[in-house]
Order: structure tokens, then C-alpha cells, then sequence
């Protein structure tokens, strides 16, 4: 009764301000709740759908386990501590794996961006490399580095490397040359053209190659740890397969979706933190 | 004298584009280069900026000639060239040298007169073209260079901001009365803004006559003296419609 009351309530001005010239026009939350409910819609959709057939054996469950499965797995993992570990060594590779690639990308892409000597000697041999299916060097790695961390570490930072060195080469060699003028019009100096024009003329591209960098440091660590680790959430997708268990292989996909996620996020914060002065679409937009 | 320009040429890749000019500016005379696009008014420009040093001939700033920038001048271009990731303020301050404090204070005191008072903390793609202009003046401004250098600085801009930025380069002008050379190609800014303009024509560009302004400014656009003088312009450059018809009539 007072649900019904409430709706009519709410009802009768929306019906009014549709009838008589649109009043609210500056109302924000209602329309970020409809767009988060929105974009919710279609995965909720799914998610019941396959509990439906799952719980109704329409499919077989040791094929595809439910949802609600997928999440005890999760759950159990998180109580019995080995959610922490798994998850934890695997962010601790992708760490230094991104930490060393992008640091490598950013010394010599600067330096063949800055000077075309560097470019004339670097850049062929790197895009050769570049051309080089990146998995291709595990069994290397694993010869040279043994099954340790430093192999795998090594092998992240390769993948997250050629990204972020080629936006660092592209971001700075496409600096606007007429602010570079206003520089030399003021006589600064080669390394002042860089610290004030060229390095934050060139963050833009900079931080789309560490989020496309951050993106393949995670399908290397998965291959990674496909290959030879006994710990780690690329570690578990391999014991579930082995022990007939799709419900952990599951799960860990999740995960690596969840993370993957989380730290794609905490990129583009501060990413549009870092590039708030950027005249873009999406800025307007609202 | 505080620029003088003597057998100044420049060719790209074999190619003329400006051929043995010269002329001088005096201290704080306002001299307009034009001339139709083509004629290598900029090129010249960019010459006296230091901002290009492949020309030939010698070109001195206060009696001393030099090659390269240099702390006399200041530099205000076509567009705006503000530099996206800085505020109004700190773009205002980007030649400045001091402390950051002193540096603000000069800055905010300027843009007062540009007229951007309470855009301080404004970035670039919030201002309007003019409003982006405004800036840029006040940044060349702003280290107070003894001659301004400005590269079509009001022909990106609609008619009305173009002709309240004229008239606020003349304010200025008559504040601390800095040597400007203006590069134009628009007669009517040239007539009112110059007390001499230097015309340039052909390709290679070549110096072509020297029009001495002796009206008082600010001037008035019905001016008849003014008139006349700008059909003359016209006519010199090939482009009085007078003058085409009579040669349509000869033909």
C-alpha cells in the first residue's frame, strides 16, 4: 500500500515536467544510477541464466560448475589463505615485471625519440626484436634464468616493454613543434625544452602505453606461470585442468578479470588525474 | 635603432623566398610587413626571432647583430601556442625567470590589463580564441622585451576580438611604447596600428615600397587620407579593383 502510494507520488511530477517544459535538468544521480543499472543489465542477465541451467542440469555441472560454485571456490580460498598466496605472487610478478619493462621502454624510448642518431642505431634492431613472437623466448629464459621468479619477472617485463616503448617514441616525436618554437623563442636550453615542453607534451601517450603495457604484462604472466610455476593464479588454471576441477580453473579466471580489472582502474585514475588539462570528447561529455 | 634588417635573403632548398630585403624599425615605432601570402613576410620574421638562422645578410637587435633568440624580443604568433597542460597564469609565466612568487604577481598584474582578470586558473581549452590570445600577448609581455615580434597575431580571430585587440595593442603600445613589427596581411590593421609599413611583393618576395603614417592614433577607419593611402596600397600590390578594370578595358 504505501509502495503504491510512493510510486504515484514519484509518478505524478515526472508526468508533469514530460507534459510542461523539462524543469530538471540538473539531476546527476538518478542518471549515473541508470547508467551503472544499464550496463549491469546484460551481465546479470547471463549470470542467472547460467545458474538456471546449470541448477537445472541442462548442462553438465563437472563441465561447467554454477556460478554460485565458482564463488564458494573464491570464498574457500580466501578463508584457507591460499587466495593471498596464489594472488599474491602473481601481483608480485606483474609488479616488477611492469616496473622493469616500463622503466627499459621509458630509457630507450626517450632516447631514440630525443635523437636520430639513437633512432638510426636502436630502433631497427628493437623492431626486429619487436617481430619476435615474445613467447618464443620462455624456453630460453628458463634455460638461462632457471624456473624461478627471475625467468618469469624477465619475460613480463619483455611483454610490457615494446608498448610502452613505442608510445614513448611516437608521444615524443609528435610534440607540437610550434610549442617547442615558444621555448626556443624564450632561449631555453635543450634540457629545459625537455623537462617543460617535450616531457609533459609527451605524458599523454606515455600513460596509454603503460595501460596497454599493464594489459600484456598480464596475458605474459598467465603464460608465465602456464609454464612451470607451483604457485600463482596462472598456476591454478593448470591444476584444475589437471585435477578435473573446472570450478578452479574458473575462478581463477575471475580473479585474473577482478585484478586485471583493479589495476587497469587505478592506471586510468591517474591517468585523467594526470591529464586533466586534456581537451578531449569524453571531458565534455559529462 | 633597435632592429635593423640589412640584405637579408633565404632560400629552402635552392628556392628564393626572400630576396636581399632591408629596412630598419627605430625605438618605438611600429612597423607592419606586408604583403600578399607567399612574399616571405613570416620568413622574415622568423628571421629577426632567431627562430630560423639559415638566412643570409646580418640582422641587428639595439645595435648588435646577432643570429639566434634573444631576451630583447618577444615573440607573439598567429596562434596562441599556450601550452595545454599549464594554467593562464603559469602559461604567462612560462618565460619568466624569478622566484614563482614574484613571477605570479607580474602575471596576475598583466593579465588585469589584457583584461583576463579571474581566468587565472582557467586551462587553455576552457578559453575562447580571443581569450587564448589575450594570453599569448601577455605572456610575450610579460618579460618586458623592448620589441615586440608579432606573426599575424590577429588573423585567426573574428572581426570584433580582432578589432578590440588592436585597439588593445595600441594601450599598451602607448604604456610602455616597446619597438612592434607586425606582420599582416590585412591593409586595414596595417593603417591603423603602423607608422610605417614596409611592403613586400613577388615570389621571391622583395622589398617593394616603404609607406610612412603620420596620422595621430588612434586612428579612425573613415579616415580619407587613410582611403587613399590603402588604394594606393592596393593598387601597388596588383589587387585595386580600379585598376583591374582599366585593364580589362585596355585589353
Amino acid at each position: 500500500m504505501a509502495i503504491s502510494q510512493g510510486q504515484h507520488v514519484e509518478k505524478k511530477p515526472i508526468f508533469e515536467t514530460t507534459k510542461g517544459k523539462q524543469k530538471k535538468v540538473g539531476k546527476t544521480m538518478p542518471s549515473v544510477f541508470g547508467h551503472v543499472g544499464l550496463s549491469l543489465v546484460l551481465p546479470v542477465l547471463l549470470i542467472l541464466l547460467w545458474e538456471g541451467v546449470t541448477r537445472f542440469q541442462i548442462v553438465e555441472t563437472h563441465l561447467l560448475p554454477a556460478p554460485t560454485v565458482i564463488v564458494e571456490t573464491i570464498a574457500d580460498w580466501a578463508v584457507d589463505g591460499s587466495l593471498w598466496q596464489h594472488g599474491g605472487i602473481t601481483l608480485y610478478r606483474i609488479f616488477w615485471g611492469f616496473i622493469w619493462g616500463s622503466l627499459a621502454a621509458v630509457a630507450l624510448g626517450s632516447l631514440v625519440g630525443m635523437s636520430n642518431k639513437a633512432e638510426t642505431m636502436f630502433d631497427p634492431l628493437i623492431q626486429a626484436f619487436r617481430a619476435i613472437p615474445s613467447l618464443a623466448w620462455v624456453p630460453l629464459f628458463i634455460l638461462w634464468l632457471g624456473i624461478g621468479e627471475p625467468s618469469k619477472v624477465t619475460l613480463i617485463s619483455v611483454g610490457v616493454f615494446f608498448p610502452v616503448y613505442l608510445n614513448v617514441v611516437g608521444g615524443i616525436q609528435s610534440v607540437d613543434r610550434k610549442l617547442i618554437e615558444v621555448g626556443k623563442a624564450y632561449g631555453l636550453s635543450s634540457f629545459q625544452l625537455v623537462r617543460r615542453i617535450i616531457l609533459p607534451a609527451s605524458m599523454p601517450s606515455f600513460l596509454v602505453g603503460l595501460r596497454s603495457g599493464l594489459g600484456l604484462g598480464w596475458m605474459f604472466v598467465v603464460a608465465a606461470e602456464l609454464m612451470g610455476a607451483s604457485q600463482g593464479l596462472g598456476y591454478l588454471l593448470i591444476l584444475g585442468q589437471n585435477t578435473l576441477q573446472p570450478e578452479v580453473i574458473l575462478a581463477s579466471i575471475v580473479l585474473f578479470a577482478i585484478l586485471g580489472k583493479i589495476t587497469d582502474y587505478g592506471l586510468k585514475k591517474i591517468q585523467s588525474r594526470v591529464l586533466h588539462w586534456q581537451d578531449r570528447i569524453d571531458s565534455s561529455k559529462g | 635603432m633597435s632592429i635593423e634588417v640589412s640584405n637579408v635573403s633565404r632560400r629552402f632548398k635552392g628556392e628564393t623566398a626572400v630576396n636581399n630585403v632591408s629596412f630598419q624599425a627605430e625605438k618605438g615605432e611600429i612597423v607592419g610587413l606586408l604583403g600578399t601570402s607567399g612574399c616571405g613576410k613570416s620568413t622574415i620574421l622568423r628571421a629577426i626571432a632567431g627562430l630560423d638562422n639559415g638566412y643570409e645578410g646580418t640582422i641587428s637587435v639595439n645595435g648588435n647583430p646577432k643570429r639566434g633568440t634573444s631576451k630583447e624580443l618577444g615573440v607573439i604568433f598567429q596562434e596562441p601556442r599556450l601550452m595545454p597542460w599549464l594554467t593562464v597564469v603559469d602559461n604567462v609565466c612560462f618565460g619568466l625567470a624569478g622566484t614563482k612568487a614574484e613571477n605570479q604577481i607580474k602575471a596576475k598584474k598583466l593579465l588585469k590589463v589584457v583584461g583576463l582578470e579571474g581566468f587565472e586558473n582557467y586551462y587553455p581549452k576552457q578559453l575562447s580564441g580571443g581569450m587564448a590570445q589575450r594570453t599569448a600577448i601577455a605572456r610575450a609581455l610579460v618579460t618586458e622585451p623592448d620589441t615586440l615580434l608579432l606573426d599575424e597575431p590577429f588573423s585567426a580571430l573574428d572581426a570584433f576580438t580582432k578589432l578590440q585587440l588592436q585597439d588593445m595593442v595600441l594601450d599598451l603600445w602607448d604604456s610602455y611604447q616597446p619597438t612592434m613589427i607586425i606582420v599582416t596581411h590585412d591593409i586595414d590593421e596595417a593603417l591603423s596600428l603602423c607608422d610605417r609599413v614596409v611592403i613586400l611583393k613577388g615570389q621571391p618576395g622583395e622589398l617593394y615600397k616603404n609607406v610612412q603614417l603620420n596620422q595621430p592614433k588612434p586612428r579612425s577607419k573613415a579616415d580619407p587620407e587613410l582611403a587613399k593611402i590603402k588604394e594606393e596600397i592596393l593598387y601597388s600590390l596588383g589587387l585595386s579593383r580600379n585598376t583591374n578594370e582599366k585593364i580589362a578595358k585596355e585589353a
